[in-house]
Parts: C-alpha cells; sequence; structure tokens
C-alpha cells in the first residue's frame, strides 16, 4: 500500500456524513450531500489513480467531474419546480 | 521523481480538510449553511492533490488531466452552490427576489451596500 492508497482510502471514510445527509431530511437538504459526495468521488479517483499508477484512468474523475455538474443541474432545476 | 515528505504533507493536508467540511455538513442544520462545505474541498484540498501529483508523476498525460480537473472543479462547484442556494430559496418562500416584508439580518446592525435593514416601504 502506497501512500496514495492509504489516503485514499482515509478519504472514504469521508462518504460515511456525505450519505446521512443525503439519505436524510429536505431533499433540498439531501442535494446538498449528493454534491459534495460527487466532490469527494472526484479526490477519490484522482488518488486511486495516481496510487496505481494508472495514467490512462485520469479520465475518470474528469469525466465525474463533468457529469457531476450536469446532473447536479437537472437536480436542481427539478427541485426548483416540480418536486 | 519521489518526494514522500512533500507528498505526504500535501495529500494529509488534502484529506484532513476535506473529511472536517464532510463532518461540518453533516453537523450544520441549514441548507445555506451546508452549502458553504464543498468550497474548501475544491479549492485547496483539489489543490494540494494536483500538487502533489506534480511532484509525483512526471507523467504528461497525468499532469494535463488533473490540472484540467483542478480548474474545472472550482468553476462547475461555484455555479451549483448558488444554483442549490437559488432552489432552496424559491422552495422555502416561494420566490427568488426579495420582498418588501423581507428583511435582511445585518451582523453588527451596520447597513451594507445594498442591502438593508429595514422592511421597504
Amino acid at each position: 500500500m502506497t501512500l496514495w492508497l492509504w489516503m485514499a482510502f482515509a478519504l472514504m471514510l469521508g462518504f460515511i456524513p456525505c450519505g446521512i445527509v443525503t439519505f436524510r431530511g429536505a431533499p433540498e437538504d439531501r442535494l446538498v450531500g449528493l454534491e459534495m459526495t460527487g466532490v469527494l468521488l472526484v479526490l477519490e479517483l484522482v488518488l486511486l489513480t495516481e496510487g496505481y499508477h494508472r495514467p490512462p484512468f485520469f479520465d475518470l474523475p474528469l469525466t465525474v467531474t463533468l457529469l457531476a455538474f450536469g446532473s447536479g443541474l437537472v437536480f436542481i432545476r427539478f427541485l426548483e419546480r416540480w418536486v | 521523481m519521489h518526494y514522500p515528505i512533500i507528498s505526504g504533507l500535501l495529500l494529509g493536508t488534502a484529506v484532513a480538510l476535506a473529511l472536517l467540511c464532510c463532518i461540518g455538513l453533516l453537523v450544520m442544520r441549514d441548507t445555506f449553511q451546508r452549502l458553504h462545505f464543498s468550497a474548501p474541498v475544491v479549492a485547496i484540498s483539489m489543490t494540494c492533490v494536483a500538487i502533489a501529483v506534480y511532484i509525483e508523476d512526471g507523467n504528461p498525460q497525468s499532469r494535463i488531466k488533473v490540472t484540467i480537473i483542478a480548474i474545472a472543479l472550482p468553476l462547475f462547484n461555484a455555479v451549483l452552490t448558488h444554483a442549490t442556494a437559488r432552489a432552496a430559496r424559491i422552495r422555502k418562500t416561494g420566490h427568488w427576489p426579495l420582498h418588501a416584508d423581507e428583511t435582511i439580518p445585518i451582523i453588527g446592525g451596520g447597513k451594507a451596500a445594498g442591502m438593508v435593514q429595514e422592511p421597504l416601504e
């Protein structure tokens, strides 16, 4: 286990509070938890990619960065109007 | 090119800050307070991780992609945070613009430019 993988493991603990916020409370609070989870996921994937020395896999966090933004906007749109 | 101490410090800072922000997200009671906690993660943690990747990995592909991520993430997060706050306000009050009967509490009691303490006549 390298330094990067230990840090990736430690960062995984951050998903627990994000999950609690995402699965509880009002819809807008859940959305905030979901957005924070997206941010953590990007960091996690960068740490894992570097930890396993797979440069081509950097496409994963890059894709999650773009998709988390798009999906967040869709959720916000629904939250604002229809939910 | 390996500098474990520098990388360790950078990654430790990034992960510790991210975990603290997650706890802050959980502890806060209000949606608008919770929204603040993703900013340090995308700004400081992501930058620390990107610098660590630069230090540890000489591969240009890794560097370019982690740079794009470190730039795009804060930009996207700012837009998402504002849009989420707007949606949350609209859900709670039914409208986005300020209404006459609404007052904005100003810390310290002063009157900031463009913000009012008393209700609008």
